[in-house]
């Protein structure tokens, strides 16, 4: 389907609106176009046809979801012919011939420059890669331009190893969060790589990496494994790409060492004072009582338990919304939720009694059931007093 | 007639404009569907043939951009006849032609076939597909304010809040909508391209990819090109639909086309 008919001279033929059962027709209506604007009709020779004399007769998926819009039909692949995907294979991809073959004038392909330059704006072409192969000078002018809007910088001698899309767990923000990007391993540094606008998120000369490790987390309510790494300043980052395995082999063998090792990182990097340890996190939603502006809530977080303490951290903002020492704890119970909650995640809950009052907290019911243990056998034995 | 075109066909003959490099041992015609009408024709050499018209030494050239767009479809077109007749083809760049007659092609074929037909081989029975991946950051970011209370909550208090009051909170609801989109794609992606992986022979990521004009207000995540055997497209369609029931995305499946992007051999 070509939607720029109207270009072709004919706003009649509105074919971005036909819906074609298959490319066959799409293709002799293209043709039927043709013909129209040469003022000729040619009959396509019926051995062409398909199903008749072709010998392998092709599918050719129908033309669904014309117009973007979801439709209760199955999603299937459009050959419609839209001049931009045409452009793209015909005139980047494909066979060339060699040298010595094409046709050339002094020596330099000359081909198809023109007919490019019909097709699209020169800025257009050199935004979209088209002029790769074709002449030097503005290549090299468009090399200079594209060096300060987005190149990745790389040091002399610096040789890319590895590239994967992934993200940064970002403290630094007001609220945490996962930075995107492209990390490169390089076989001097590693480095996530912004490319507009431009900036290095994060770097680590190789020979500064202390250790990794790959961690599960929940994201989103969903399993994923997490690299950490540990520099020799003894800080970390955290990361994730979609192949953690691949990278972290290829750091190994970029460093020439084995790095990955059990690293003591909290989750979620909650910095907490020397001598405390995480025994069991998990996260969990809080009942957020109404403060200043903001009205009672749920909210998602972590539930951590120390040896010391238990705490919640607030997963947006990193910060601590609610903890209490042990000693302070009189009691831990399962229960249901009695307020109306939208999140029916929250329906059962775990009620902790102090001596300030009660939280609640909600989520998984077996999660539930095993931070309750964990806080009972935390819990010092004394006689519960309640007043 | 124009003069262009008088002037082709005054010196006819002495170059072959090439299509595609198809499956078949015998000489043939496949009429005149050719650019500007040109009588096709196909040169053997063993099993494998060229998909040809003769013309003139001069390249297609032209600043007119509706001649232009003519030539590019009629070129796709060839190669989609060659490969309903013969199987999947290699297809040529726009504009590939080879200076002589049939018996100069001939011998390109026989100095390329064993690397031709090597690559005949590889691509038979499959086809390449483009997909791209396309967002629509309002919807998803309604579908994030369903799934968070505390945002929702945070947007229906700052609608209520005078204009000025309301800035430095709008602003941080905006960073962090921003926020949890890219972690939607990331999710996305994540849970996708080992689905994707799964049915196509290969895969590549394209760095650089245009839209149509009715994507244009949608945002753009990845396209891929996708070479995939002709019996696990139907399979590759579900995983893609599965991305296309997601409120907030939207995919576009273009192909079958001939595999352009899949070619080892740069050159013959």
């Amino acid at each position: 389907m070509m939607s720029a008919s109207p270009a072709l001279g004919h706003p009649s033929v509105s074919l971005s609106s036909r819906r074609f059962e298959n490319a066959e027709i799409a293709l002799f209506s293209e043709r039927d176009i043709r013909d129209e604007q040469f003022g000729k009709i040619q009959p396509v020779p019926s051995s062409l046809v398909r199903g008749q004399g072709s010998k392998r007769p092709r599918r050719y998926p129908g033309i669904l979801r014309a117009n973007g819009t979801k439709g209760d039909l199955t999603m299937k692949a459009e050959r419609e012919n839209d001049l931009v995907d045409v452009l793209d294979k015909l005139l980047n991809k494909g066979l060339v011939l060699n040298a010595d073959l094409i046709i050339s004038v002094a020596g330099v392909p000359l081909i198809g420059v023109n007919l490019k330059a019909a097709l699209a704006g020169i800025e257009t072409m050199l935004d979209y890669g088209m002029m790769e192969a074709w002449d030097q000078r503005t290549r090299e002018w468009y090399a200079k331009e594209y060096a300060t809007k987005g190149a990745v910088p790389l040091a002399e001698g610096e040789e890319v190893i590895l590239k994967m899309l992934g993200s940064l767990w970002d403290r630094r923000w007001i609220s945490p969060t996962w930075r995107p990007g492209s990390f490169y391993l390089t076989n001097k540094r590693f480095f996530l790589f912004r490319k507009e606008p431009a900036e290095i998120l994060f770097e680590i000369e190789l020979d500064k990496l202390e250790g990794l490790m790959i961690r599960s987390d929940t994201y989103l309510r969903k399993e994923r494994e997490e690299l950490y790494i540990q520099f020799d300043c003894g800080e970390t980052a955290r990361i994730h790409v979609s192949n953690i395995r691949e990278l972290k082999d290829a750091i190994e063998e970029t460093v020439g060492k084995q790095l990955e090792r059990e690293l003591s990182i909290p989750y979620e990097q909650y910095p907490l004072p020397q001598g405390e340890k995480i025994v069991q996190t998990e996260k969990f939603w809080y009942l957020f009582p109404s403060m200043g502006i903001l009205t009672e809530a749920w909210r998602l977080g972590r539930l951590s338990l120390t040896n010391k303490r238990l705490f919640w951290v607030y997963q947006v903002d990193n910060q601590k919304m609610f903890e209490v020492p042990f000693d302070e704890i009189i009691g831990v119970t399962l229960g249901f939720n009695g307020k109306e909650s939208s999140i029916s995640a929250c329906e059962k809950v775990l009620i902790i009694a102090y001596n300030g009052g009660r939280v609640l907290f909600g989520g998984d019911e077996n999660r539930l059931q095993k931070m309750k243990i964990a806080i009972e056998k935390m819990i010092p034995e004394k006689p519960i007093v309640m007043k | 007639m124009s003069e262009t075109q008088e002037a082709r066909e005054t010196e006819i003959g002495e170059s072959r404009y090439l299509y595609c490099i198809v499956n078949c041992d015998a000489e043939m015609s496949l009429g005149e569907i050719g650019i500007d009408y040109a009588k096709v024709h196909i040169i053997p050499y063993k099993d494998i043939a060229a998909v040809v018209h003769a013309c003139s030494v001069k390249p297609y050239e032209t600043r007119d951009h509706e001649k232009a767009k003519l030539w590019i479809f009629t070129h796709n077109y060839v190669i989609d006849k060659a490969t309903e007749r013969f199987g999947t083809v290699l297809p040529f760049s726009f504009d590939a032609i080879i200076r002589g007659n049939d018996d100069t092609v001939k011998d390109a074929l026989s100095k390329g076939y064993e690397k031709l037909k090597g690559e005949l081989d590889r691509v038979e029975g499959k086809a390449e597909y483009t997909v791209q991946i396309f967002c629509d950051p309002e919807k998803l970011t309604q579908e994030i304010l369903i799934e968070d209370q505390e945002l929702k909550a945070l947007k229906e208090k700052i609608e209520k809040m005078p204009k000025g009051a309301a800035y430095l909170l709008q602003r941080k609801f905006e960073l962090k909508i921003k926020d949890m989109i890219s972690a939607s794609i990331f999710k996305l992606a994540d849970e996708f391209s080992s689905k994707i992986r799964k049915y196509v022979e290969e895969i590549k990521v394209e760095e650089t990819s245009r839209i149509p004009e009715r994507y244009k207000d949608k945002k753009l995540i990845a396209t891929l090109t996708c070479l995939v055997s002709n019996e696990k497209v139907e399979e590759l369609d579900k995983v893609l639909e599965g991305i296309c029931n997601r409120r907030g995305y939207d995919v576009r499946f273009t192909g079958p086309w001939a595999p352009f992007s899949f070619i080892k051999l740069k050159e013959i």
